[in-house]
């Protein structure tokens, strides 16, 4: 809140200077109101032209008018821009958020929580042939889970690789109509409403798919760049952008056989990914180069998928390959419940399965020792459901917790992107609205409303500030447990 | 014997028992009541954002009114107040945003119409326009 009462206050005494920059003029606020009050003709070429401190003298109204109609089209272009990113960024997360199953009987967690529970029964009676082979054909379900989760967030990957790659396309095919546009008007077609109107419509449906800066030049030709860097349009010419799947030489994969990043190129092949900071472009690049990745990996992470998913067969076989399927003697060591490629950290999940050689006879149960317990194995195995030490945790987890915490955050990103887009979508009207207020209207009427503006902003932010202290007043006044 | 009368002159009988206050139901008016404020900042005229403030102003006396209840009122069933209270905090936040954005739209347009019209110091700020003068002459 305090950031939007110094916002207001600088607002306030821009308007202020406002005022004055109208009166320099010889624009009278005062006698805006007066009955068969003749506005005047307000001239700026009388100024003071002082070079030395800067001051460049004096430029027309019609400059100024039209200055105004483009500062209120770059808004619009602005907020347009963000809320591209919002409906991005909100639309592969709720697609992403599909794939997790919370509840303690479906997906993986509750596969998970079934082998745990098999593991218990097992435990009771540690010799029987039919509680093995059910810890077995539900450890197969765990794994068969694991692959179908990493199945469809894959499927999401390739469905954004393929939205940024129509996204470029776009860019490039707004881009190119732009030229035509810049080609038109250098043809001598420069007081076409039609074509003028055409411009900005393309102008905000590219700002919709990236941030764009765009200016006219004297010609009355459009220059166009991206996050006002990258040229995109200069006169006639369009600078095509391309995507690559690749990683850059800069910064080499550091995890074998991961998918490499999306990335922007320019047509001079330089990356320019990160100029790409809004619209839908942005939100798919998160999308796809950071959201999913924590998931199921790419060549700078491993993802959380398969933490997890490795995090659970290690743990297992670990466990069972340090028992005996016999006391002997000699002794029979236990063997691996699961298997997954070892060499791809980013496809345990997609690779986990539960290992050939493993029939029910072959499940370890007996703990050595000294002293030798006959179903030890089996009790550390179902004391993986809540375990209390490091083994069988992942950063302080269960393994059921740690996948309610992928769960959790997806469904907090999912949140919080549904929330900025409900708000940006108001932004984008407001903004809309504030163009649409502004055209037609003199700048005499808007100076008398400015001071309106001024007053009604500071009046309506303290009244915000004064409720929402008051709203956490009464959240502290609460007592912390119903 | 007399029966008993109400200071009003109405009788016991007559009286309808106080209502308990539905806090719950108090505090979903609140985030509807900014919910409609907020409304009005998708256009933001002058009347608008005088209607807004207006709005927020009854916002603040039924959050008072609510803030009275709970310092008399069953504390343990006000727990369950904690989370729409932060619902309605979310509120207040997206119609700041809007507020915001709207006061930047102007304070934005208003640098660049002074730095169109006085120029731009060396420090890069607008320059500060110089009001207009004017010399009579007598004879």
């Amino acid at each position: 809140m305090g950031n939007l009462i110094t916002a207001l206050q600088s607002s306030a005494a821009a308007m202020q200077a406002f005022e004055q920059a109208l009166e320099t003029v010889g624009n009278d606020v005062s006698n805006s109101s007066t009955t068969d009050y003749a506005a005047q003709s307000v001239s700026l070429e009388a100024l003071p032209f002082q070079p030395g401190q800067g001051l460049p003298g004096g430029v027309t109204v019609g400059a100024i008018q039209s200055s105004r109609d483009e500062f209120a089209e770059r808004n619009v272009r602005q907020q347009v821009s963000l809320l591209g990113t919002e409906e991005a960024t909100s639309q592969g997360l709720s697609s992403i958020q599909t794939n997790f199953t919370v509840s303690s009987d479906g997906g993986v967690a509750g596969a998970l929580n079934q082998l745990f529970s098999d593991f218990s029964s097992w435990s009771v009676s540690p010799t029987s042939t039919a509680a093995q082979q059910t810890v077995i054909d539900d450890a197969g379900q765990v794994a068969e889970q694991f692959q179908e989760m990493y199945g469809s967030l894959s499927q999401n990957l390739t469905n954004t690789g393929q939205a940024i790659q129509q996204s470029v396309s776009q860019i490039n095919s707004y881009a190119s109509q732009l030229a035509t546009d810049n080609q038109q008007i250098q043809n001598g077609d420069t007081d076409d409403a039609g074509l003028d109107a055409s411009i900005h419509s393309t102008l905000e449906s590219l700002s919709e798919l990236t941030n764009i800066t765009a200016r006219q030049e004297s010609n009355g030709t459009w220059t166009v760049l991206a996050d006002g860097q990258t040229p995109l349009v200069m006169g006639t010419q369009t600078d095509q952008l391309s995507v690559s799947f690749s990683t850059p030489a800069t910064a080499p994969a550091t995890v074998a056989g991961g998918t490499p990043p999306a990335r922007i190129i320019d047509s001079e092949g330089n990356d320019v990914t990160y100029q790409m900071s809004q619209g839908e472009l942005s939100g798919q690049l998160q999308v796809y180069n950071t959201v999913l990745p924590s998931l199921i990996g790419n060549a700078y992470q491993q993802g959380g998928l398969n933490v997890l998913a490795q995090g659970v067969a290690d743990t297992v076989n670990n466990i069972l390959e340090s028992g005996n399927i016999s006391d002997g003697p000699p002794a029979v060591p236990g063997i691996a419940l699961f298997t997954y490629n070892a060499g791809a950290p980013t496809a345990v999940a997609s690779t986990l399965g539960v290992n050939p050689a493993a029939t029910a006879g072959q499940l370890a149960a007996i703990e050595p020792g000294p002293p030798e317990v006959s179903n030890g194995i089996a009790l550390q195995l179902a004391a993986l459901a809540n375990p209390t030490t490091p083994t069988g945790q992942i950063n302080g987890y269960s393994f059921a917790g740690y996948y309610g915490s992928l769960a959790s955050q997806i469904g907090e990103q999912a949140s919080d992107a549904q929330n900025q887009l409900t708000v940006q979508q108001q932004t984008v009207a407001q903004a809309r609205s504030l163009r649409s207020q502004i055209s037609g209207v003199s700048l005499n009427e808007e100076a008398a409303k400015l001071i309106q503006f001024q007053n009604a902003y500071q009046a309506t932010a303290q009244t915000v500030n004064i409720l929402d202290t008051l709203t956490q007043d009464t959240i502290n006044m609460l007592p912390t447990t119903s | 014997m007399a029966r008993n009368t109400a200071p009003d002159g109405g009788s016991d009988s007559d009286r309808v028992p106080a209502q308990p206050f539905d806090h719950m139901a108090s505090v979903q008016q609140l985030q509807g009541m900014v919910r409609d404020a907020r409304a009005l900042l998708t256009d933001p005229t002058v009347a608008n954002l005088n209607d807004c403030r207006s709005r927020l102003e009854e916002t603040v006396q039924a959050l008072r009114q609510l803030q009275t209840s709970l310092t008399s009122g069953n504390f343990r069933r006000a727990a369950t107040l904690r989370a729409p209270l932060g619902t309605l905090r979310a509120e207040i936040a997206r119609l700041s945003i809007l507020l915001d954005s709207a006061a930047a739209f102007h304070a934005g347009w208003v640098q660049l119409a002074a730095s169109m019209v006085a120029g731009y110091t060396a420090k890069g700020t607008p320059g500060q326009p110089e009001p207009s003068r004017s010399v009579w002459l007598e004879v």
